[in-house]
């Protein structure tokens, strides 16, 4: 991993409750336990922690933490 | 994830649709479910079952955007008290005797906005397309539509250009966000500042109107599907053959225009108890979301239009709509030889409540 995309997985690490899931950002969005609130939670803080924004619409069900990553770096 | 699925399917569904909904917009099936973890949300594309479920207040309540939007707002620490005032204030969040007294006082005020207005449209549209036979468009929302209705919302609120430009500009943009399912917290956050940041300016500079949430309104519920609409029918004039255009712009009325390029994508409403509709059992606290645009498809060659909703929460600014589309329909109809259309931009339609047009991005 490139060095920023280790510091996304920490930061979700961090801000998740039960941490990063075994497969790390290969997990998808709709495995890890969020409900509705937390998604919107974990938006939040993405987008004013990496000074993006995220649209809803473009976060699928399969989306994964790598997918979020990208766009939280890009 | 139950959120995401159905975020998933409604962008899939918007980004999809045509310009204009045609008979052969009509989806196979009359509904569709997405299961959730604990509660489905359905989706209902048939005219009649919309119909239905419109009409039965006893089984199905306005969806609590309100209430989702201070969870949202208390959970994250939100400044959202603006939003879900407006929202709570609305005839749309109401129910019983209290949504029938304000959905009065709405159509009430509609009613006085309307006998000022009608006089002045055919000029401000004849104004309108005048300059656009002197400066050809670019832009097709925002050149041939946009000045057109925000003239009128403006005139709608009794104010002019230069008192509220700035504020009304940010208030009207992405209005939808206030209608979503699932509200994003940066937009409705920032949503809330534009609307206290825009009554901050009408109460100084236009003539006092004690009511903001119907001041609001206009810019908030009816701006944003009125530019829909109109530039759904300009996108379909210009990319048909010339023989269907002259047959469009001589015979489109205006309730067909809103039936064929219904501007609203989608509303909601939740099951407050267990109901069967024809094929489709609700369970209570399962949402139903109707697609309007797809449902209208479906109605074409009756009267029982859908575009503007049913039954006792139907659109309240319908009689307004038609009315400021008309002039616009008829001037357009004179005007369109002599506007030079070469210059245009491509029209995209976004996903969202509201279907959006332009080139604005998300």
């Amino acid at each position: 991993m490139t060095q920023t995309k280790k510091d996304f997985a920490q930061f979700l690490d961090e801000f998740l409750d039960d941490g990063l899931p075994a497969n790390g950002l290969d997990a998808r969005i709709s495995d890890i336990g969020l409900d509705s609130l937390s998604l919107l939670e974990l938006i939040q803080a993405i987008e004013t922690e990496y000074e993006v924004e995220i649209d809803l619409a473009e976060i699928r069900d399969r989306s994964t933490l790598h997918d979020l990553a990208a766009r939280a770096l890009a | 994830m139950h959120s995401l699925r159905l975020i998933g399917k409604l962008t899939e569904l918007t980004e999809t649709r045509p310009d204009w909904m045609d008979e052969t917009s009509c989806p196979v099936h009359a509904f569709e479910t997405i299961e959730g973890e604990k509660h489905q949300t359905h989706l209902l594309y048939s005219a009649d079952m919309c119909q239905r479920a419109f009409g039965d207040e006893e089984h199905f309540e306005v969806s609590p955007l309100a209430v989702n939007v201070r969870k949202l707002g208390n959970h994250l620490g939100l400044a959202v008290e603006n939003s879900a005032t407006f929202l709570e204030d609305n005839p749309i969040q109401l129910s019983g005797s209290a949504h029938n007294a304000r959905r009065r006082e709405f159509l009430r005020a509609y009613a006085i906005t309307l006998r000022r207005l009608v006089p002045a449209l055919e000029g401000i549209a004849r104004e309108h397309f005048a300059q656009l036979s002197m400066k050809p468009p670019h832009k097709l929302a925002q050149d041939v539509v946009e000045p057109y209705i925000d003239s009128v919302v403006r005139r709608a609120m009794n104010a002019t250009d230069s008192q509220l430009t700035p504020s009304y500009r940010a208030l009207t943009r992405d209005t939808a966000t206030l209608f979503e399912p699932i509200h994003h917290p940066r937009r409705i956050q920032r949503k809330s500042r534009e609307i206290e940041d825009f009554l901050g300016t009408a109460r100084t500079a236009v003539n006092a109107s004690p009511d903001d949430n119907i001041r609001l309104s206009y810019a908030l519920q009816g701006r944003e599907p009125m530019v829909s609409a109109l530039t759904g029918y300009i996108k379909q004039l210009l990319g048909c053959k010339e023989a269907e255009r002259m047959r469009l712009l001589a015979s489109t009325s205006t309730t067909e225009l809103f039936r064929m390029a219904a501007p609203v994508n989608y509303i909601s409403r939740l099951a407050s108890a267990d109901v069967q509709l024809g094929e489709l059992r609700i369970a209570r606290g399962d949402s139903v979301i109707f697609m309007l645009p797809w449902a209208s498809a479906g109605a074409a060659g009756s009267n029982r239009g859908i575009a503007f909703g049913s039954g006792n929460h139907s659109c309240a600014g319908q009689a307004l709509a038609l009315a400021i589309t008309t002039p616009f329909l008829i001037v357009l109809r004179d005007a369109f030889a002599s506007i030079d259309w070469s210059q245009l931009a491509d029209v995209t339609a976004a996903p969202g409540v509201f279907r959006h047009y332009g080139d604005q991005s998300r």
